[in-house]
């Protein structure tokens, strides 16, 4: 399409009017920026800061959509150990935001720290606080939980009822500070006790609605079994929630069970997972009482080699009162000897509802990614990314691609940059994945439903304890309109690399 | 009459799960159940030496019953094993009856051979029972890897019919799986063709916990479910229990109770 010369006059106003913004902007997150680094110089060296418990992608080969993950918002959030320090800052619309900040300091064994989340406006989010010595912790202010079990999770009201079936949960959850707005949040106070014999307890109210959360835990570790039990009131509802896993002697094979029982009936997930020789299997199952079709279950097997390994997954679930989703894919593995991995994931997806205003809708999808590494030398990687999806509607078939590649630069183990090119392509009413950096380091798989060009960078300088890491992305749609965004961050190890 | 008898019971099925027809129901035990394979017959959670009988009761998809029961006799020697099988399914007035006989070549050869007749008969109240005799093959292939083994099963099921059994839907299918066993974990990839085009795929997964306990769990496509297992052998007695599960709606339950010659170190051929 070609465009009028004087067609981006106004928009130039506007970006005039973004650098003004930001320039206004700038001084407060200054002054924020410079609070937390006079902490970060006073402070002892004993810090740590808390961070995300949780690889939010999972063991995934290949990047998995964004879509699929539990918990989009903790692909933000920064997982280098032993942070004493960090400031992040978000670009977006043109101004610079300070996004979140924590820091930490330890003196007489016991660790103290404050972190504060700032929303796209500017404006306070949550402030967290805690203080742990090897076996107590205390959170308190805005909290997030991470790591509670699934079950109990879904009654108190701080997760989605997911359509996956996650694994039963037994580790004694974790409450600290949220990685982003869209976390569940809770002002309260929590309580723990670590160790081989752990106890919890938590008093909120829920930041959504102002319900108060109450909840008690206890779980023991052994060496071949473990259990967990949580009592928990959201509102006027109430859980109980009771998980046990066995490991065989070899520790190579897992049962777990969790069952809970609460206002929206009782719940069940089971699983086992079992690995001899180059086979790997997981099977999962769930079952809610309440609901007219209430199994779900997924199973995967997984088989293969360093150099090569096959993994076929089953998944599927009802959805709705009527509707119901399945999913099947085949995702392999080649590192060939002397050159880099080539990963490939063939799957479908197929979706079935029923409706008294739409009718009975069924949907098909069709969907393939590749990653081939092509040369890797002298610090540079450079990768081929492709993927396509197509829909299969009973209005025909819309398809998307995508066609691009990585850049991996590193130097001297200080310093690493990815940069990201890739071209997508989707019909009208068609939907094409793009490959997404994340601030925290992970890689996900975006939707997007219009053609265009995305680039992105992602990268890290260490200087002694200091990191100094950004990313930026910049996305052009064929409608001409151009969509950037940024973040930065500073962090503050605990100790030089390499000694500890 | 016999035809609408047949409809109805088709009907009975069709309602509960539009995925099957008249005699399409090989196996509801346990085994099956946790296979997501109604519409095949199932490996043994346990593979004995010498003789047991099992026996199993399966309610099918909430439907009054409707019902399937299932009695058999195997005796498993040096290098061949033969089953004998009872089954019926239905509701009162109407019922199927299968009587199956397998011979199934054991033994640690790379190809094993099987063969299997039925006696299909559909009974209706105050009308003649109507049905015909069928004859399949089946032909196992085993690979040996280097920790574990890979196996492909291949049957031709119901491929000689009598012509009593004309009109009442029965035709042949292509049964196959492919199996990789390792250790205690057997994973499998199984599937039935028809004449229609039909297909069925299913990923089943085998977990042994310890000697005494097996469990079995699966992910069928088309339609869409789920099947959960658990059998439990202690001394000469088995028990186990299984569900299948729709995604559109739909359970099947079913308990299994049988009785085995002690073991005496297993003999090795089909799972």
């Amino acid at each position: 399409m070609t465009r009028s010369h004087f067609a981006g006059q106004p928009r130039r106003r506007f970006a005039m009017m973004r650098w003004y913004r930001r320039l206004r902007s700038f001084p407060g997150f200054a002054a924020r920026g410079a609070f937390w680094i006079f902490l970060a110089a006073v402070a002892t060296p004993g810090i740590a800061l808390g961070q995300a418990d949780s690889a939010a992608g999972g063991p995934a080969w290949l990047p998995l959509p964004v879509e699929d993950i539990d918990r989009p918002e903790l692909l933000d959030e920064l997982l280098a150990p032993e942070l004493g320090l960090l400031v992040r800052a978000d670009l977006k619309d043109g101004a610079l935001r300070q996004a979140r900040s924590a820091v930490e300091a330890s003196a007489a064994r016991v660790i103290a720290g404050i972190s504060l989340l700032t929303g796209a406006d500017g404006e306070t989010q949550a402030v967290t606080g805690f203080a742990r010595t090897a076996r107590l912790a205390v959170d308190l202010g805005r909290l997030a939980a991470r790591g509670l079990s699934p079950l109990a999770a879904e009654e108190l009201g701080q997760a989605p009822r997911s359509g996956r079936v996650p694994p039963p949960g037994l580790r004694s959850p974790a409450f600290g500070s949220p990685a982003s707005s869209a976390s569940a949040l809770m002002d309260g106070v929590a309580l723990a006790w670590r160790g081989r014999h752990r106890v919890w307890a938590l008093r909120a109210r829920r930041a959504d609605d102002g319900s108060t959360v109450r909840a008690l835990g206890m779980g023991v570790q052994g060496r071949r079994a473990a259990m967990s039990a949580t009592l928990g009131r959201a509102g006027p509802s109430a859980v109980a929630d009771l998980a046990a896993e066995l490991r065989t002697r070899e520790g190579r094979g897992v049962v777990a069970v969790e069952a809970a029982r609460g206002a929206s009936g009782t719940a069940v997930i089971a699983m086992i997972a079992r690995s001899a020789g180059p086979l790997r299997v997981q099977g999962r199952w769930r079952w809610r009482s309440r609901e007219l079709r209430g199994v779900s279950s997924e199973i995967a097997g997984e088989a293969g080699s360093r150099r090569a390994k096959l993994r076929l997954r089953l998944a599927g679930n009802s959805s709705g009162p009527t509707g119901s989703s399945s999913r099947v894919e085949l995702e392999g593995r080649l590192v060939p000897a002397g050159q880099g991995p080539l990963a490939v994931r063939f799957g479908s997806t197929r979706a079935e509802s029923f409706s008294n205003g739409a009718g009975y809708h069924a949907s098909i999808e069709r969907f393939a990614i590749a990653e081939m590494q092509v040369a890797s030398a002298d610090g540079r990687t450079l990768t081929l990314l492709a993927s396509r999806r197509d829909k299969e509607t009973v209005l025909g078939v819309r398809r998307g691609t995508s066609l691009g590649g990585r850049l991996a630069l590193a130097w001297r183990e200080r310093a690493g940059l990815e940069i990201q090119l890739e071209g997508v392509r989707a019909d009208k009413d068609g939907a094409a994945w793009s490959s997404g950096l994340y601030a925290g380091g992970a890689t996900a798989l975006r939707t997007t439903t219009r053609p265009g060009i995305a680039a992105s960078a992602r990268g890290a300088l260490r200087l002694g304890r200091w990191t100094l890491g950004g990313l930026v992305e910049q996305r052009d749609d064929a409608s001409g309109a151009r969509a950037t965004a940024a973040s930065i961050w500073i962090g503050r190890q605990l100790r030089e690399s390499g000694r500890g | 009459m016999t035809a609408a008898g047949a409809c109805s019971l088709c009907l009975a099925l069709a309602f509960a799960s539009h995925a099957l027809a008249a005699f399409e129901v090989r196996d509801a035990t346990p085994a099956a159940l946790g296979a997501a394979s109604l519409d095949l017959a199932s490996d043994p959670f346990f593979t004995s030496a010498g003789y047991s009988a099992s026996t199993s009761h399966t309610t099918l998809y909430q439907s009054d019953g409707l019902t399937s029961e299932r009695a058999a006799v195997a005796f498993a020697g040096r290098s061949a094993r033969l089953v004998a099988t009872w089954n019926q399914l239905g509701f009162p007035g109407a019922r199927e009856h299968v009587l199956r006989l397998d011979i199934e070549e054991t033994g640690t050869r790379a190809v094993l051979l099987s063969m299997v007749a039925e006696r299909l008969a559909l009974a209706l109240d105050g009308e003649p029972s109507r049905g015909g005799l069928t004859a399949g093959i089946s032909i196992l292939a085993r690979v040996t890897l280097p920790r574990g083994s890979l196996e492909c099963v291949l049957a031709g099921d119901r491929l000689a019919r009598t012509g009593g059994l004309d009109g009442l839907g029965v035709e042949p299918s292509v049964p196959f799986a492919l199996r990789l066993r390792s250790g205690a974990i057997a994973l499998a990839w199984m599937d039935r063709w028809e004449p229609s085009g039909r297909a069925s795929p299913r990923l089943v997964l085998d977990l042994a916990l310890g000697r005494a306990a097996r469990v079995r769990m699966a992910r069928g496509m088309k339609p869409e479910r789920s099947g959960a297992a658990i059998a439990i052998r202690r001394g000469r007695l088995e028990v186990s229990a299984g569900r299948l599960d729709l995604d559109k709606g739909g359970t099947v339950g079913g308990v299994g109770l049988a009785l085995v010659s002690p073991d005496r170190g297993g003999r090795g051929g089909r799972p």
